[in-house]
């Protein structure tokens, strides 16, 4: 199985060329993303033609066609004061497989969002995080680090993903992970390892008898430059294991140039894989099939 | 000196420097077995980072630990943080009590929780009272680098007590990691008297740690001072495949002198699991082209240095 776990669309794309394009590119699953909310309208102009309801119904017809391969999260913006029902919405009446946030302005940890993710963890959907150094919404990367998603703790069922694994704060983004996937096996307990020295947890992180349900996933979509990929890629692996890991590429379209795309990208990072000797099956799982854990699926 | 029975006054309150005598006793008061750097030619070996949990914990066992994993010197943090005065000064008052039994080998440091009202006398008691040698703290939705620190940081100054600040990424406290960034300590420098060592190398903020570090230790040389006041807890905090990068980064910017070994185990408890990350970070540091005296002094002397008063 291939998917991406990351890629943005205008709106209105036509699911048939999504689908062609998935082909082409070998893609069994693709989640698209919802152009930036009418609140962020001012500092992106020109990707913004319609209203954020017209939005979500756009999304809508586009997940319609093949719900098993098209995954559609809606862009919310939880400052808003309906970002709850907005959330329901998006998911029960358009059928959007997860939610997309960009800290503007305003910090994961704070309360006023917490009802946006309770509804989100009822609704057993996953919210893709922005993370890292950002390019749009003027002076904005310090509201994205990835610690400050660490308020996700409180909402035991939500899951979440910190896309381009937080670059430039990868080693923040991989601590943050590795805090939540340990303390979930330390409640486990299953793990002589861990249970003995915790300082040690990395040792039995790929042994799949050990394995635990992830809540916070990296999501390796780059962000990171090329001369840091290699690196980023095994510091990944290393510390959190093929089961927490979930490939995209950050494309901009759905309906042209996505296997060109995938090509590059995804042949960069199983290549890389392949150098750092990692098994074929963990390469499936991160490039492939995590995305399904992700989405609640499996 | 044979025995704690026997220490100078100076030795009493927790500010002993001299390793030199040949036996020691236990809590019970039973003669021990010496220290590692009792022994002529042998190595002085020190954990500047041992956690005691709350309730039952006796000198005895640890001590005897220590003699058979040859370790000289601990500091003991004390238990959990405090939501209470009462409660603060109980688990001051426990620590007190378990460092007690061999307040040479046993270095108590008391975790305080800042944001209580009565710190600043607390802090004082614990000097001047219990004897106790340090501070512990830990940011928990507050900041190093917030002003109600500054009465608190000038009460440690004048009592000549060196802290252990937790920093890097947190497993407890909610979401507590981003207060806890190297950076947020830069503070301290208003209080020049003041030392403290950044635990677990800062990890994920290791270059952001050193970074710190380092501006401390260039204004050491150009002020004359006998060491930094900013230090590195080289405590682990960094998963394996990181380590040795950290510890390169550290040695090749801040140096040996700067760097203190500890190893984040709990007391009662199993410390066997010392040797074995003793033996780690030795065969690293060696590998990253350290001196034997280099080692020793990050696995042993520092802390000595560290303890010392600017």
């Amino acid at each position: 199985m291939r998917s991406d776990c990351h890629v943005h669309v205008r709106g209105d794309e036509k699911s048939e060329d999504i689908l062609r394009e998935m082909d082409r590119a070998g893609l069994d699953l693709v989640c698209i993303i919802s152009s930036a909310p009418q609140s962020q309208v001012l500092e992106m102009p020109a990707k913004k033609r319609v209203s954020d309801l017209e939005d979500m119904k756009m999304m809508g017809r586009m997940v319609e066609a093949d719900r098993e391969r098209i995954k559609g999260f809606w862009w919310l913006d939880p400052t808003v004061p309906d970002a709850a029902d907005l959330v329901e919405r998006a998911v029960a009446d358009y059928g959007c497989s997860g939610i997309k946030m960009i800290p503007n302005h305003w910090h994961v940890y704070e309360e006023r969002f917490f009802p946006a993710y309770e509804r989100i963890e009822k609704m057993n959907v996953p919210i893709l995080f922005h993370t890292g150094i950002l390019w749009g919404n003027n002076d904005c990367s310090r509201f994205c680090h990835p610690a400050d998603l660490e308020i996700l703790e409180r909402f035991p069922k939500l899951r979440f993903s910190m896309a381009h694994i937080g670059w430039p704060w990868t080693d923040e983004g991989i601590a943050v992970a590795d805090r939540f996937k340990t303390m979930a096996r330390l409640k486990d307990g299953r793990d002589p390892e861990i249970m003995k020295d915790v300082v040690r947890r990395n040792v039995n992180v790929h042994e799949a008898r050990y394995e635990v349900p992830i809540r916070c996933f990296g999501d390796l979509t780059p962000g990171t430059p090329a001369a840091y990929r290699r690196e980023q890629l095994q510091l990944c692996y290393e510390v959190l294991g093929a089961d927490a890991l979930v490939y995209g590429t950050d494309g901009s379209s759905a309906d042209r140039n996505l296997a060109e795309r995938e090509k590059f990208h995804r042949e960069r990072d199983e290549r890389i894989f392949r150098e750092l000797g990692v098994l074929e099956a963990d390469i499936e799982r991160i490039m492939g099939s995590n995305v399904l854990k992700w989405l609640g699926k499996k | 000196m044979g025995s704690t029975t026997k220490r100078s006054a100076k030795d009493a309150k927790g500010n002993g420097r001299d390793l030199g005598s040949t036996t020691r006793r236990n809590g019970n008061g039973a003669k021990r077995n010496r220290g590692l750097r009792e022994k002529k030619g042998s190595t002085m070996r020190t954990d500047c980072h041992i956690h005691v949990r709350g309730g039952k914990c006796e000198a005895g066992p640890i001590l005897e630990q220590m003699d058979r994993l040859k370790i000289d010197k601990m500091v003991l943090m004390g238990s959990g943080a405090a939501k209470t005065p009462a409660a603060q000064k109980k688990s001051d008052d426990e620590l007190s009590k378990l460092c007690s039994a061999d307040r040479r080998r046993l270095v108590g440091f008391a975790r305080i929780e800042p944001q209580l009202a009565g710190t600043t006398d607390e802090i004082r008691r614990c000097r001047e009272k219990l004897g106790l040698v340090g501070i512990k703290m830990l940011p928990d939705h507050w900041a190093p680098c917030d002003e109600f620190m500054h009465p608190v940081y000038k009460t440690i100054e004048a009592m000549g007590m060196p802290i252990i600040f937790h920093s890097g990424i947190l497993w407890g406290n909610a979401d507590s990691s981003r207060f806890c960034r190297p950076a947020n300590y830069e503070a301290v420098i208003f209080f020049p008297k003041l030392k403290i060592a950044l635990a677990h190398i800062g990890w994920p903020w290791v270059d952001e740690c050193i970074a710190v570090v380092d501006r401390f230790v260039d204004m050491a040389k150009r002020d004359g001072r006998k060491s930094s006041q900013v230090w590195i807890d080289c405590t682990p905090g960094t998963p394996p495949v990181y380590r040795k990068e950290a510890l390169r980064k550290a040695l090749a910017v801040c140096g040996a002198p700067v760097m203190l070994y500890g190893s984040d185990l709990a007391v009662p408890g199993d410390l066997s699991i010392i040797a074995g990350r003793m033996e780690t970070d030795i065969r690293l540091l060696r590998e990253l082209g350290c001196k034997q005296e280099e080692i020793d002094m990050v696995l042993g002397s520092n802390l000595d240095r560290f303890l010392e008063a600017e």
